[in-house]
């Protein structure tokens, strides 16, 4: 069985900054949950340098849903709580997808499960998603050992400098505000020099 | 500026105790030399030591896929390139470090190239945007008019032709209906000789809870509005305007319900005075009710025949003040089509509508394609005429119309005509796939670092889509989608096969020709090899 690409959320909010307003996705979340929300939510406001709003569906009507929505129409929201959704739920959501029409992007927090009832129950709103469905990955995210060395030392070889010269001219104060320099802190583990 | 006052901020107000965290991430491609995808670096700034409080500024670092570390050595040997290599390009550049400008000016040049690359993609996916509002749409001048034989035409000749003719137009998911009837609406305000509303039902109210009322509600109101706006007020008497006052009244109360007092005697209740009751004689005895009388937008409650008669006689008088100026009133109801079945469209629209034919107003009306097949037939008699789009062939010999919408919306900058053929091929010939397509593909070129889309982006782009189509389906719809794909047949009558049609699972060319969609085609499950 095929599958929908994994991104991390970094990629996804690039994915959203690139196609400006009226973006729809869906985000399919993790089995195990723990943390995953409120960090796929930091990492897509970092991107986008905005906060992401994020709006509970559970237990509310389709009503409470479209008004919470348009509280403000040009933030990117977040939809959760739709894997509780029966098909009445998708059913009514999907007559009234112009209801939910905002310029801001709107990305639907899914489990498979919650896809399949969208996909079955909703077709307008499948419609309007497309093949925008993402699988929230962190592979790649963080860099291991071996490309931290890796980086270390191609700066090593470009500035001609070696990590402790750096670090001693980190707690002087002297080491110049540029990007590389504070990466090159952060790599060393000296992020509090910055 | 924001950013780097916020920099600022970060390096003094917390006298070094900002936490820096870096997250990085690299693109090889398929595990070589990692030389042709971008290389990116996210920094996250916070203040204090609390790492889990929002990042104040997130830097990112992007390095072009083509930047190999010895081609950047060179540069900077003959003084090109005076920053590490990978990491030529700023993201918040310059805004955020104006500084760093002055003294490295080739990467300037190289902070333009990138701004340059993604203005010229976010202009791509500005003209193929599949969710913007059609009306936005056509006022940009993106929509190919003769798309569908210039359809939105024969319906506004149609009822401009026939006043208070009724016509639907049925249609799969995103075929471009939408875009016809407003291109319709558009046509007939050019004409001059019709005062035409389009109201998009579903964006006003529940449509799910929708019940007979609320279409001729909604009518009253636009219909209102229409005429102020209009300024259709102005030369009339002053009898006829408190003559449309009124009207206009009971066209909100109808809409938005009303509340009112009445005298409610005690002698409708079964009321035992106290002991001590002091009565009066000469007063009744009673007291106000407040009661809530809901109006047709605020859904369910049950239909009546009464007020549908209720809400005719104020529509008429507007009617009748139109009428006079001379203008035919068409009405244009979209929405519709996403009711889910035959029997749910005619119940919310029978009443409404058969009042709007005796006041002589035209209808168009989105509907569901499923009443055009099976039990569906019977509600399409009711209407003069029914119009159906249905996906453009996109076969490469046939496909010109489809070429012709990628050329008007994106040209031929990021895409090569062998890659539109391709798009035209996957989409199965529905316009809003088409546009998707060569959205995804283009955005999957941008992620990647390309400067052109290319096959692999469009391949991408159509998996996704196919394996969308793919989900929620069951095993019996599957096998049907198999039966098709293999032996060409497709029961229309059968109720689940018109929800296969109505989903855009399959696509009809034809009376005669039915289709799996191209980008679900290959996502079907293989049979199991015995």
């Amino acid at each position: 069985m095929t599958d929908f690409i994994t991104e991390p959320a970094f990629e996804i909010g690039r994915r959203l900054e690139i196609r400006g307003s009226y973006a729809w996705f869906v985000v399919l979340r993790p089995a195990e949950e723990g943390g995953a929300l409120e960090n796929f939510v930091a990492g897509l406001s970092s991107v986008l340098d905005e906060p992401v709003r994020v709006v509970h569906t559970f237990g509310s009507s389709f009503e409470k849903l479209r008004s919470d929505l348009n509280e403000s129409k040009s933030d990117p929201a977040l939809i959760t709580d739709l894997d509780q959704a029966d098909a009445d739920y998708w059913s009514a959501m999907d007559v009234n997808r112009s209801a939910l029409l905002r310029e801001g992007a709107v990305v639907l927090w899914l489990s498979s499960f919650g896809l399949a009832n969208l996909c079955g129950y909703a077709p307008n709103i499948r419609s309007f998603v497309g093949g925008s469905i993402f699988n929230l990955g962190t592979d790649g995210e963080a860099m291991t050992l071996d490309e931290r060395d890796l980086r270390i030392a191609e700066l090593e070889s470009h500035f001609e400098l070696k990590s402790a010269d750096v670090i001693k001219r980190g707690e002087s104060g002297v080491l110049p505000t540029e990007p590389h320099f504070v990466e090159w802190l952060v790599l060393l583990g000296r992020g509090d020099l910055v | 500026m924001r950013a780097s006052r916020r920099w600022s901020a970060a390096r003094d107000s917390s006298a070094r105790r900002a936490t820096v965290s870096l997250v990085c991430r690299r693109r090889w491609s398929d595990g070589s030399a990692g030389s042709n995808r971008p290389f990116w670096v996210r920094l996250e700034i916070r203040l204090g030591s609390n790492s889990a409080s929002k990042p104040i500024i997130c830097h990112i670092v992007e390095a072009p896929p083509d930047d190999s570390t010895a081609r950047a050595v060179k540069k900077a040997q003959i003084g090109e390139c005076p920053i590490p290599p990978r990491l030529t390009r700023f993201r918040l550049e310059p805004r955020m470090y104006t500084r760093t400008w002055d003294f490295m000016p080739p990467t300037v040049s190289k902070s333009k190239q990138a701004t340059q690359r993604r203005e010229r993609f976010r202009e791509y996916m500005r003209k193929l945007n599949p969710t913007a509002p059609a009306r936005i749409t056509i006022e940009s001048g993106l929509v190919v008019e003769e798309l569908h034989g210039s359809l939105f035409k024969t319906l506004a000749a149609r009822a401009d032709l026939e006043p208070g003719s009724q016509q639907l137009l049925v249609g799969g998911t995103g075929s471009g209906k939408t875009t016809e009837l407003l291109m319709a609406e558009k046509w007939l305000d050019q004409q001059g000789q019709t005062l035409s509303l389009y109201i998009d039902i579903s964006s006003e109210t529940d449509l799910s809870g929708l019940n007979s009322g609320a279409l001729l509600a909604g009518f009253g109101l636009h219909l209102t509005k229409a005429f102020s706006s209009k300024g259709f007020e102005d030369d009339l008497g002053d009898t006829d305007k408190r003559t449309l006052k009124s009207a206009r009244t009971e066209i909100k109360e109808f809409a938005f319900g009303k509340t009112t007092s009445i005298w409610v005697s005690d002698d409708e209740y079964d009321f035992e005075p106290p002991d001590d009751y002091d009565d009066p004689s000469d007063q009744e005895q009673g007291h106000y009710v407040t009661q809530k009388v809901p109006g047709k937008l605020k859904p369910p409650f049950p239909a009546l025949q009464r007020d549908i008669q209720a809400i005719r006689e104020p529509l008429e008088a507007f009617i009748t003040a139109i009428r006079t100026r001379p203008l035919d009133i068409v009405i244009i109801f979209d929405g519709l089509d996403r009711l889910p079945s035959p029997d749910r469209f005619w119940a919310v629209v029978h009443q409404d509508f058969r009042a709007l034919r005796r006041l002589r107003v035209g209808v168009m009306a989105a509907a569901p394609l499923s009443v055009l097949y099976g039990e569906g037939r019977t509600v399409s008699d009711h209407f003069d005429r029914v119009h159906q789009i249905r996906a453009l062939s996109p076969e490469p010999e046939q496909s010109g119309y489809l070429e012709s919408v990628m050329s008007h919306r994106a040209g031929t900058d990021l895409l090569r005509p062998d890659m539109v053929k391709l798009i035209c091929r996957s989409s199965g010939g529905v316009l809003r796939d088409l546009i998707t397509l060569a959205r995804d593909a283009g955005e999957a070129a941008y992620i990647e670092g390309a400067e052109q889309i290319l096959v692999q982006h469009v391949n991408a782009a159509a998996a996704q889509l196919g394996e969308s189509y793919l989900r929620g389906l069951g095993p019996e719809q599957i096998s049907t989608l198999k039966r098709l794909k293999k032996e060409r047949s497709f029961d229309v009558a059968s109720r689940p096969n018109v929800e296969l049609l109505v989903t855009g699972r399959v696509l009809e060319y034809s009376p005669t020709d039915f289709r799996v969609h191209p980008a679900l085609e290959p996502m079907l499950p293989k049979p199991v090899p015995k």
